[in-house]
């Protein structure tokens, strides 16, 4: 399974590099395509969906995945809920995670829309998640989590790699992260959890 | 004629702001100066300050594409130094041989390697350490920026390959503009500035 996924990024990534040739130039996706699949961000999401699974309980309902990339959160949750009557919907703000997400979980039955993760109706769905807390504004992400129905589920990643440009919003440790999340919840918080990833580590709250 | 610095976190100092606005004042005390900050703390207080934002947050360098929002409070012409310019010559001198309806920036003509010829390469010959523009042109290249601001942030080490990669169009200040610490050890003409290029900031000698 991981080997056809491994197999379909390398086929988009011939597909971005001839586009390079002929049409719009963004190479940078092969690598941004390459990172997207790369051993710690599966490690991390396999995490977040044995840890949910758990929690859950449930063969039922609809799952939002805000900045959800090119789709690996949402495979892996189907992996996990092969259940048709579990809907998932992968949502991102760059256009170019919903044409590549289609092409490369085509047949994992996930809704794949451009948009940001507080711009559509959440009340519908029975859990909300993101993995990328730690590129998200502090206020947009509270308005993610208040946005949810009060009996919805809430699963959040954030990691304390302050490095990158783009982790605008890391965390120090996952009591910081947990102690952020729960005052916006409705019940508690039911997990939280340090996956250690080499040089930096990856922190998971699950809440109500 | 507005002149910027920007300063945000804490790798340089409000005294370095100070350091730069003392010897650029020397050539012209005329002009209106100003720091566009998250820490106004500690800066001469005949800076004016602009605050950053809080939203979007932004890192280091990304801060200076701030400048061209269209909501940045400033009108007329503007010029940009980065903290770490040493002043070697009036630089303002330059100013009449610059349009400013167009982006002007400075040309690393010391990248003389063709590896910068190849239609593939990532980085670029300018360097966004000295900007002319005039305020509320430009502003095109904050508006894409925001449309998709991680993934920029993910593709791109500062605004020079935005600027370039993106296909702005730009200007460039004459090669005799500027000296490069690192690439440039002995040169034939009198540069107004000399370019640090993350050098660590400490080692400059300057009074």
């Amino acid at each position: 399974m991981q080997q056809e996924i491994l197999n379909r990024t390398l086929k988009l990534i011939e597909e971005v590099y001839d586009e390079s040739m002929y049409g719009e130039n963004d190479i940078y996706r092969i690598k941004d395509l390459i990172h997207s699949v790369d051993t710690n961000h599966w490690k991390s999401k396999q995490w977040l969906v044995d840890e949910f699974y758990k929690l859950y309980d449930h063969d039922q309902g609809s799952f939002y995945v805000g900045g959800g990339w090119y789709g690996l959160l949402s495979y892996l949750i189907r992996d996990k809920w092969p259940d048709e009557n579990l809907n998932i919907t992968s949502g991102d703000i760059d256009p170019r995670c919903e044409e590549f997400g289609w092409k490369l979980y085509h047949n994992s039955d996930i809704n794949f829309v451009t948009e940001d993760m507080i711009s559509s109706d959440l009340h519908e769905y029975s859990a909300i998640i993101s993995t990328s807390c730690e590129h998200v504004e502090p206020d947009v992400l509270e308005k993610f989590i208040k946005s949810k129905n009060n009996d919805a589920w809430v699963v959040l990643q954030s990691n304390n790699y302050e490095e990158l440009d783009s982790h605008i919003n890391c965390q120090p440790d996952v009591m910081t992260f947990a102690n952020w999340v729960e005052p916006l919840l409705s019940e508690r918080v039911y997990f939280a959890g340090t996956l250690r990833l080499g040089d930096f580590d990856r922190f998971m709250v699950i809440g109500k | 004629m507005n002149v910027i610095f920007v300063k945000w976190g804490t790798k340089y100092s409000s005294e370095d702001v100070n350091t730069l606005y003392n010897n650029l004042k020397e050539y012209n005390n005329k002009h209106t100066y100003y720091c566009y900050t998250d820490n106004p703390e500690g800066l001469d207080k005949h800076i004016d300050v602009i605050w950053i934002p809080p939203s979007p947050r932004l890192k280091k360098w990304w801060n200076k594409l701030r400048m061209f929002a269209q909501e940045f409070p400033l009108e007329g012409k503007c010029m940009f130094f980065d903290i770490d310019t040493v002043v070697k010559n009036d630089p303002f001198k330059i100013l009449d041989q610059v349009d400013f309806n167009k982006l002007t920036i400075l040309n690393c003509h010391w990248k003389s390697d063709p590896i910068y010829d190849r239609l593939t390469n990532y980085d670029v010959r300018i360097a966004s350490g000295v900007i002319t523009w005039t305020a509320g042109n430009h502003t095109e290249m904050w508006d894409k920026f925001i449309t998709n601001k991680d993934y920029f942030l993910r593709k791109y080490k500062g605004i020079d390959r935005y600027i370039v990669h993106e296909n702005y169009s730009y200007e460039t200040f004459p090669h005799t503009y500027i000296q490069s610490y690192k690439h440039q050890k002995e040169i034939d003409y009198e540069p107004a500035i000399m370019t640090y290029e993350e050098v660590d900031f400490a080692t400059r000698n300057i009074k």
